[in-house]
């Protein structure tokens, strides 16, 4: 009897799982990843599991498909699928169950399709494995399919490969594969992470679409945002275990364990500018972090040097990339001061020139048109040998700390690197430890290599490393959104408290919009290369003036006010 | 602080990250015996072999393997064991110094294409490409034509024309790394171009290279066989491993053990530095 017949007359839940436990190894290495962990999903429901990196939430959802890993254990009282016991299936009647009754939505959709292989190949597999349709039926399915996933032009799209698909379009041909053969219950595990705002809400409407058509979800995510977008219950796990489970808007109000209302508050949405996110405590207007002389007396508003000398400003700079039809204008005429103590976030979707900006002012790349000036001195159009004394000044904390260090290197010689030249071997050692307890972050670890850190820590890595050479302006490309909720509040509030404590010029670059209105003084919202509206955080948020902010904000997954 | 400064130098480079534990393998131990034992024949033959590699004793000819004589006698009835022990210095070396010529030549050539501007990299581009056209061991036979046959001549021959490849590989790595963040974080905080190249670019852009001049230093013994095979090489009487192939090779079918031996330890060397070269490549991507 395969797996369809069942589905066919079942009633009861389409997923039961009763103390599953998954383990790793054997004998005295073997390690408990998942422990104890029972839900089920009924048709039409949408079940979340929310949880940090590490916590088992995605290892429980591919376990039931079988796909835990090489070398894992899987045991479980019951873990039945559509009332069909698959505890102890075999590989082939896992194969059947794959893409016919389950379909699997995975994080990363570029790593997901198969490079060489047209949209409509990838996507008709379904079709060919569990429906022997024919090549035709095929074709006529895969653009139906496409267009029901909101592809535009999908017969174009069709004979594509996926790498002429943007994020945006390859993560809705994965959703139309996994959808192709009409399964009962969809994983989707990280569905939106890599994507931005106006996409991932696309593709939350779609997984609600979904939904509402009887299908169960299962959605892996660690962002509470797009948990409370679709989902009916959430599973919190931690450490491989349940630790509160609820309808989704209890969850959202803190539920009913600690570590929930840790998760909730990680969330930097609608948390004022200067209050710690961790804590909810406004932050210190002149922390002695280290001993360190803060730098300026007070903050907000009033006390901010908004008359004084900007220390970078760009006027009417503009890039363009390529010539002729194929030219991209990837900047074009923005002018942007930051002045000291202040941030100013940029926000926009990919594509939009925010990185192009970054680097234009950073000096990485030069402006065809315009003139950046850091600290009212020429910053571009001369030599890289004169700007080379004064690149200390302007520093980079980027998405990934990991690809932007020596990979040979210690976190302590990262850090001693970016000293200022000629100190003595004693005082760059004591440097080095002051830098690492700046960041609150164990002076030991300078011998470690920071691949062998965890995302956080190698955050504080690039932090640390930033300040190192004592800058005026750092800009902060992406500095959280590779890190989980509650590790991103921390580097967030680490962040803002340096930036108190020194004085520090903030330009803030991120497409999530809660961590720019939490951080930033000023805002200025990019569309193609242009500065679409700028003006005062919480104006620009709370009274866009421009149809994209609006649009954006729009997107802006929201939790319920508790 | 709780710490003793002076034990933990920040400035040091990084003592590794705690490796995990490696099974180890049988190949990796014996190709490591082999090659200490190698070394102790480079340096010192006299320990293995203490008989003279160059008496001649015409009434031992052609002996087969025997407990007095493992590996035979040749026509003039000196131990072939004893040549293939005393030769290895000099097969061992022409393999090293070819090796190190052809790196030194690709690291110039590599330099010069990715730091020179459009122009030097379309030169040593094409140059690389037009060499890559020619079989390897014509190359060198050019260049034996110009310097004239012998040791030296064999080992810079086969150097350099091991150098496009080496260039190319050095070349794609050097851009590599040249376009990497962490080149970017260096430029950020001011440092001097030069500080860059050396300090950060070269030691990351040569560490994958050095697995694969292990494989090189192998290659390299077997083109110098190959060049003394020819005659091109060491010549006779030097005992040197492709030298006695050569003159071994008229009694083919009378004294079997005259070529298989000291082929078995061209064979073998090449193996062991392949083993070598393979498991250091190993570690280095496991690192990296």
């Amino acid at each position: 009897m395969s797996a369809r017949d069942v589905s066919e007359t079942s009633t009861g839940p389409l997923l039961e799982l009763d103390g599953l436990t998954v383990s790793f190894g054997s004998g005295s290495s073997r390690t408990t990843v998942v422990r104890d962990v029972s839900f089920s999903i009924a048709a039409g429901e949408c079940v979340a599991i929310v949880g940090e990196s590490g916590s088992g939430k995605s290892v429980t959802a591919r376990s039931i498909l079988g796909l835990a890993g090489p070398g894992a254990i899987v045991e479980a009282r019951r873990l039945a699928v559509d009332g069909h016991d698959v505890s102890r299936a075999g590989g082939r009647e896992l194969r059947r169950l794959r893409g016919d009754v389950v379909g699997l939505i995975s994080q990363d959709a570029l790593v997901s399709l198969d490079p060489l292989r047209r949209v409509a190949a990838e996507v008709g597999d379904p079709l060919r494995l569990h429906r022997d349709a024919s090549r035709r039926e095929r074709d006529g399915a895969v653009i139906e399919l496409l267009d029901r996933v909101g592809i535009p032009r999908p017969e174009v799209r069709a004979r594509q490969y996926p790498h002429q698909l943007s994020g945006g379009l390859r993560q809705r041909a994965l959703i139309a594969s996994a959808i192709a053969a009409g399964p009962r219950l969809l994983i989707a595990d990280e569905p939106t992470t890599a994507l931005d705002m106006t996409v991932q809400a696309g593709i939350l409407r779609l997984l609600g679409a979904l939904r509402d058509e009887d299908t169960g979800l299962l959605l892996i995510s660690h962002d509470l945002g797009v948990v409370a977008a679709v989902a009916d219950r959430v599973v919190v796990m931690r450490n491989g275990s349940i630790v509160d489970e609820g309808a989704t808007a209890a969850i959202l109000a803190g539920g009913s364990h600690a570590y929930t209302r840790q998760l909730v508050r990680a969330v930097p949405a609608g948390v004022p500018r200067g209050t710690a996110l961790l804590s909810r405590e406004p932050l210190p207007t002149a922390t002695t972090i280290a001993g360190h002389t803060p730098a300026r007396e007070g903050r907000g508003g009033a006390s901010l040097d908004r008359e004084g000398r900007a220390v970078l400003s760009a006027r009417g700079v503009a890039k363009t990339f390529g010539h002729g039809t194929d030219a991209t204008h990837a900047v074009r005429g923005i002018d942007l001061d930051v002045h000291p103590g202040e941030t100013i976030g940029v926000v926009g979707e990919s594509g939009g020139g925010k990185t192009t900006l970054g680097r234009i002012l950073l000096a990485l790349t030069e402006p065809d048109v315009g003139t950046v000036l850091l600290d009212g001195e020429p910053w571009s159009g001369i030599r890289e040998r004169e700007r080379r004394s004064r690149r200390r000044l302007a520093g980079l904390v980027s998405q990934d700390t990991s690809s932007s260090v020596d990979p040979r290197w210690s976190v302590g010689r990262v850090i001693a690197d970016a000293l200022p030249p000629r100190l003595t071997s004693d005082e760059r050692r004591r440097r080095v430890r002051d830098a690492l307890a700046d960041v609150a972050l164990d002076p030991d670890l300078r011998t470690r290599s920071p691949r062998t850190l965890s995302g956080g820590q190698r955050q504080r890595v690039g932090i640390a490393r930033a300040l190192a050479a004592e800058p005026r302006v750092i800009v902060l490309d992406e500095p959280v959104s590779a890190l989980d909720a509650t590790v991103a509040a921390g580097v967030l509030d680490l962040l803002d408290a340096l930036q108190r404590d020194r004085g520090l010029a903030y330009v803030l670059i991120s497409h999530d919009l809660s961590v720019v209105r939490h951080m930033s003084d000023r805002v200025a919202v990019m569309l193609d290369g242009v500065v679409v509206e700028t003006g005062p955080t919480e104006a620009v948020f709370s009274s866009p003036s421009h149809e994209y902010t609006r649009r954006l904000l729009a997107d802006v997954p929201v939790l319920p006010p508790a | 602080m709780t710490l003793d400064a002076a034990t933990i130098d920040p400035l040091r480079p990084p003592p590794r990250p705690e490796r995990r534990r490696r099974r180890v393998r049988v190949g990796e131990v014996v190709a490591v015996l082999f090659t200490v034992a190698l070394v102790i024949a480079s340096v010192a033959p006299g320990l293995l072999a203490p008989l003279d590699p160059t008496a001649v004793a015409p009434l031992e000819a052609f002996r087969p393997p025997s407990p007095s004589h493992p590996f035979g006698t040749d026509e003039s009835g000196r131990d072939v064991y004893t040549r293939l022990v005393h030769g290895t210095g000099a097969s061992l070396l022409i393999g090293l110094a070819a090796t190190a010529i052809g790196l030194g030549t690709a690291l110039v050539l590599a330099l010069v294409a990715v730091f020179g501007g459009r122009v030097a990299d379309g030169i040593v581009g094409r140059t690389i490409e037009v060499l890559f056209a020619f079989p390897a061991l014509l190359s060198a036979l050019l260049v034996i034509l110009v310097l004239g046959p012998g040791p030296v001549a064999a080992t810079v021959a086969v150097g350099l024309s091991t150098a496009p490849g080496y260039a190319r590989i050095i070349r794609t790595s050097l851009l590599t790394v040249r376009a990497s963040g962490y080149v970017e974080s260096a430029r950020l905080l001011g440092h001097s171009p030069a500080r860059v190249v050396l300090r950060t670019i070269l030691p990351n852009a040569l560490a994958p290279l050095l697995a694969l001049a292990t494989l090189g230093v192998g290659q390299a013994v077997v083109w110098a066989s190959s060049l003394s095979f020819l005659g091109l090489g060491a010549q006779p009487p030097a005992p040197e491993w492709g030298a006695m192939l050569a003159s071994a090779r008229v009694y083919l079918t009378t004294a079997w053990w005259l070529t298989v031996f000291p082929g078995l330890l061209i064979v073998a060397t090449t193996l062991a530095a392949t083993a070598i070269g393979r498991s250091l490549d190993a570690r280095s991507r496991r690192s990296s």
